[in-house]
């Protein structure tokens, strides 16, 4: 009889090999964008932004993966980053005491596979190695993972949260407390246990050194493999026993979801993409892995990510990744301020007389398109409006939201919505440029509004959450948006959930 | 003028429309009852009118003055109080502190003290547990301690939501002479939301039928009471 | 025994610093069920707020060194004031228009409001009276707030009251502790008093029980969450303000420092029972006890500074032995 019903649960599933070949595939081809990506991107980029766009990957990582506990499991983890951590420590620790103890110094191995195997455009072997001890940081991670999932068994809701977060800030003062590193090979040979234990990690100064290997090519390879599991699972039987769960737990029990078994498993999955992509931020040239990286704000900033992209959502997670992290560095320059400005209002009236998400893709994409014009140089033209040099640049966006007042026969909004925006851009310089009686900022600047980053930044997180409150994409998906001809199944209906 | 007025109400929840267009009365002094089954809309009724829904449509005046976008404090002051569904104990407060919440909003020291006398009068259950925490009642002493908690506001006009649910029937047979007792006593004007149609059709003075987010039916109960299609859907008589 | 004593000082006294703060943490999370990410820097801003008050305000009223002793008195109700009326205006508006939405919702936007507080605690203002064209302009008042750390103006002099043992294992009760630890006792009394024997506590604990049911009693539902969130800002005041006057360098507001102090204050709350103000009480001395303790007694086996994994520790043990806390009542699920 049981197995009967196993048989029969098993031909439900459908055998597994199609199920292979539509993974590979698009894993294949994302993998194979990544390295054309490279390709073309690295060479014409400053390093600046190679390491934005690299930035964006990571966070792309790190929000599916937490995505799969928050947003499909419903369970609330708050400790993220020391996953995130875990992964990027260890396998750092990995490459460059295992560097350092074979070639004597952590440095890049450029050697060719080649000479080891007979394919010649394979990535040399010092990447090999990065690989492998990212794959095993990631490992690690999930073995955490396993460890913090267990409780589940008996806490839940916002407690399973707090022991998240402590797992989180344990890590961070492990780490504080860690061992200085060695520099060189002879002070790793003449090494006692007590220098080996607590482990040589950097203590609180950080792990710096570590071989640079994360590329652009290696980062969305990575997010490749993380996007196409995460789709995976999401479409599997064991991504429907979490949405299950957080659906309702205590329904899904009664259906017969073994409930901790699958929490543990969404920790388990969690928490090794995230050792991956601690791995590619500890590899990445520019940045020292510190233990501050396991503490609690790097936690936020995930979730921030992921529920503005919408709870459970892949492509939501994705695009709220990109927007929020080229959000926070494009805010480092003060004239963005009038951009975002001009953002917020085609947001806003592509949004308000009726919820059509179609706009926002467009605007989404005009907006990606222009700014990628605009960093090629496009727009050169500019003219002074008031105070202000507009450029072509500006000139197409505001050009664009008239428009879309247009089209929606709203002409009145669109206008005072060009005329607020102007006039707080305006104020703001003018206030900046005619009254330096009023200082901000430590130095004689008069306004640097750099200084305001994180301050707007807050502010504008706060109103999404206000105006916006199931995120950008809701439970849905991007293509969930676009006209199809047949209903594409979708996930469950938004959850009404009360306090 | 009647005085509670609801006129061609809405409410929905998301989207999805509960009530569509009701609209009912009720005179000063009488007890009306308001009868229909799950899901017909009789606690989103209720919780409009006190303030805890908003509508989407229609208005609600009492005494001749709209009430729909006070606020339910607001609404309570002005003499509507209302034993809610699933009786709304403080579990955590003791039965006196639930019946002093029942006065929150009224000043006067004396009247209180009476009130809260004669209601003790009326639930003698509950001055023996007076100093206990409500949450250890039992469900029949649970719905005496919402009643009487609502009768402390001194309202003009009395919402009760299901008081016979979960109760045995004995205790539905004295709660409901409670309810008379208060509107003989008192004179509150008192609107009842019931599923347990032969008790309120007997007890009310007017009635009306909702049915899937409209009233269906509506006259004075004794008349309801005798109705065939009334028999038949709630009183179970072929 | 004297280094016993001294633990035990140190302990009671930051206990009730951190019980003070898991308070607040505590009676948001009774009546709105959330936890309120933003709490520790309101904490940030009674500690920035009192040090304005006697670096900056005082010398302007006319009083030097020394100060009369009611000065500090006075910085405290400086500190509540301004985090009172703080705490009012996020509650409402960052939280109250999301009453009702999802939880994780209004955890984001507690995370928001900490960040703009954090931030914007580093911005420092200097406003120039009259004429700009002086180069360099003469400040006409600079709010003290900026990225370097501050040192507190003593306010009360630390005296010795009991001073046991000599040489390395002397115990020493300072007047300071004696200060923070009655205030802080103090508060919690009349906070005890006002939940339990005043109509306004009756509300409160009726909100936090039943909202809904509450609102039907005409208690004024937004009022008594305004309040509750003035109440629990003005004891974070009282925390900052007592916390610089233990430990008088003044971090800036995004500072590690005082990330951890809300963070434990939060774990104390949690350990006690979230929801619960004894609870919180109790998981404020508790915590203390434990890094406290921990870190003398544990440190031959264990290494120092371990302080922070001390308290992580203790909560997952104490969750895992009573998931909803040492007083909280047992999770009611709803079918």
């Amino acid at each position: 009889m049981k197995s009967q019903i196993q048989d029969h649960a098993r031909s439900l599933r459908g055998s597994s090999l199609p199920a292979l070949a539509t993974a590979m595939i698009p894993l294949i081809l994302l993998i194979f964008g990544a390295a054309k990506l490279d390709e073309f991107v690295a060479a014409s980029f400053d390093r600046y932004h190679l390491r934005v766009m690299m930035d964006v990957g990571i966070a792309i990582v790190l929000a599916v993966s937490l995505n799969i506990v928050n947003g499909y499991t419903g369970q609330f983890s708050i400790g993220h980053a020391g996953f995130f951590a875990v992964g990027g420590y260890v396998s750092a620790a990995l490459t460059y005491y295992v560097t350092m103890s074979v070639w004597g110094e952590a440095i890049l191995i450029e050697t060719p596979v080649s000479a080891l195997w007979p394919f010649p455009h394979l990535p040399p072997v010092g990447a090999w190695i990065f690989v492998g001890a990212a794959i095993l940081g990631g490992l690690v991670a999930a073995g955490a993972g396993y460890l913090v999932g267990l409780p589940s068994l008996r806490l839940r809701g916002d407690y399973l949260a707090i022991v998240t977060l402590g797992f989180g800030e344990i890590c961070r003062v492990l780490l504080e407390r860690s061992n200085p590193q060695f520099f060189d090979v002879d002070s790793m040979r003449e090494a006692t246990v007590a220098d080996w234990l607590p482990l040589p990690l950097g203590s609180a100064q950080g792990f710096t050194d570590v071989p640079k290997y994360t590329s652009l090519f290696w980062v969305y390879a990575f997010v490749a493999v993380t996007l196409v599991f995460a789709y995976r699972l999401k479409q599997s039987a064991t991504g429907r026993a979490l949405l299950s769960i957080r659906e309702d737990e205590t329904a899904a029990q009664a259906m017969g979801v073994n409930v901790t078994l699958y929490k543990v498993r969404a920790f388990v999955f969690a928490a090794f993409f995230a050792g991956l992509a601690g791995a590619l931020y500890a590899h990445q040239p520019g940045t020292i892995l510190r233990p501050l990286d396991a503490g609690f704000m790097r936690s936020f900033d995930v979730i921030i990510i992921v529920v503005l992209g919408g709870m459970g959502s892949i492509s939501g997670a994705t695009l709220a990744a990109v927007l929020l992290t080229v959000m926070a560095e494009w805010l480092r320059d003060p004239t963005h301020v009038w951009y975002l400005a001009l953002y917020i209002g085609l947001a806003r009236v592509a949004l308000t007389p009726r919820d059509n998400w179609r706009d926002l893709v467009v605007i989404g994409s005009s907006a990606v398109a222009l700014e990628s014009c605009r960093a090629a140089g496009l727009f050169a033209l500019s003219f002074p409006l008031l105070s202000v040099q507009v450029t072509g640049y500006e000139l197409v966006y505001a050009t664009l939201l008239v428009v879309f007042c247009i089209l929606r026969k709203d002409v009145l909004r669109g206008v005072l919505f060009v005329a607020g925006v102007v006039a707080f851009a305006e104020l703001v310089r003018w206030l900046a440029l005619k009254y330096p009686v009023v200082r901000f900022g430590p130095t004689e600047i008069p306004l640097r509004l750099g200084d305001y980053r994180m301050v707007i930044y807050a502010l504008l997180l706060v109103s999404v959450m206000i105006f916006r409150p199931q995120g950008l994409l809701g439970l849905k998906e991007i293509w969930d948006f676009l006209p199809s001809r047949r209903h594409a199944p979708r996930t469950a209906a938004p959850r009404v959930s009360g306090r | 003028m009647p005085l509670l007025e609801v006129r061609d109400l809405c409410v929905k929840y998301g989207a999805i429309p509960a009530l569509h267009g009701l609209s009912l009365s009720v005179e000063a002094g009488q007890i009306v009852t308001l009868i229909g089954c799950n899901g017909a809309g009789k606690t989103t009724t209720l919780r409009t009118i006190s303030g805890l829904l908003r509508p989407s449509g229609g208005s609600i005046t009492f005494n001749g003055a709209p009430i729909h976008t006070l606020s339910t404090d607001g609404i309570v002051r002005l003499g509507i109080a209302q034993a809610p569904e699933g009786r709304g104990i403080f579990g955590n407060l003791t039965v006196d502190e639930n019946l002093s919440l029942g006065a929150f909003a009224r000043r006067d020291r004396a009247g209180i003290a009476k009130d809260r006398e004669w209601a003790l009068q009326l639930f003698p259950r509950l001055r023996e547990r007076l100093r206990q925490n409500a949450g250890t009642l039992s469900g029949g002493e649970q719905q005496m301690l919402a009643i009487a908690r609502s009768v402390l506001a001194r309202p003009r006009l009395l919402l009760l939501d299901e008081p016979s649910l979960g109760l045995a029937p004995q205790i539905v047979q004295t709660i409901f002479h409670i309810i008379r007792t208060i509107r003989e006593e008192r004179g509150t004007t008192i609107l009842l939301v019931e599923q347990n149609a032969h008790m309120a059709l007997h007890t009310a003075d007017y009635a009306y039928v909702l049915e899937v987010g409209r009233i269906a039916m509506h006259g004075p109960a004794a008349r309801l009471a005798a109705s065939d299609a009334v028999r038949k859907a709630y009183l179970g008589v072929a | 025994m004297a280094d016993l004593l001294q633990i035990l000082t140190m302990a009671v006294t930051v206990g009730s610093l951190y019980a003070l703060i898991a308070l607040g943490y505590t009676m948001v999370y009774g009546i709105l069920k959330f936890i309120n990410f933003a709490h520790s820097d309101v904490v940030v801003l009674g500690a920035w707020g009192s040090f304005f008050f006697a670096a900056a305000l005082l010398p302007r009223m006319g009083f030097g060194t020394p100060l009369p002793w009611w000065a500090g008195g006075m910085a405290l109700l400086f500190a509540m004031a301004l985090c009172g009326l703080t705490g009012f205006l996020i509650e409402r508006f960052a939280y109250r228009p999301l009453r009702g939405a999802p939880r994780l919702n209004v955890l984001i936007t507690a995370i928001g409001v900490s960040l703009f507080l954090q931030n914007a605690g580093q911005l420092q203002f200097t406003l120039v009276r009259g004429d700009d064209t002086a180069q360099p302009p003469a400040p006409a008042l600079r709010l003290p707030f900026g990225t370097q750390p501050q040192r507190m103006p003593t306010l009360l002099p630390d005296q010795d009251l009991l001073v046991i043992g000599e040489g390395q294992s002397t115990a020493r009760l300072g007047s300071l502790d004696v200060v923070i630890i009655a205030t802080a006792l103090a508060l919690m009394v009349l906070l005890d008093l006002l939940v339990r024997r005043t109509k306004f506590g009756m509300a409160m604990r009726a909100v936090s029980f039943n909202t809904d049911s509450a609102a039907l009693m005409g208690v004024p539902v937004n009022r008594v969450i305004s309040m509750t969130f003035v109440l629990g800002a003005v004891l974070a005041a009282a925390a900052g303000f007592l916390y610089v006057l233990k430990f008088p360098t003044v971090q800036q507001t995004a500072h590690p420092t005082w990330v951890l102090v809300g963070l434990k204050a939060f774990v104390a709350a949690v350990v006690g029972g979230i929801g619960n103000l004894r609870g919180a009480v109790l998981g404020g001395f508790l915590i203390a006890f434990a890094e406290q303790f921990g870190e003398s007694y544990l440190q031959k086996y264990l290494g120092s500074g371990l302080k922070d994994v001390y308290v992580f520790s203790a909560l997952i043990l104490v969750l895992l032995v009573r998931p909803t806390g040492i007083l909280g009542s047992p999770l009611r699920e709803k079918v």
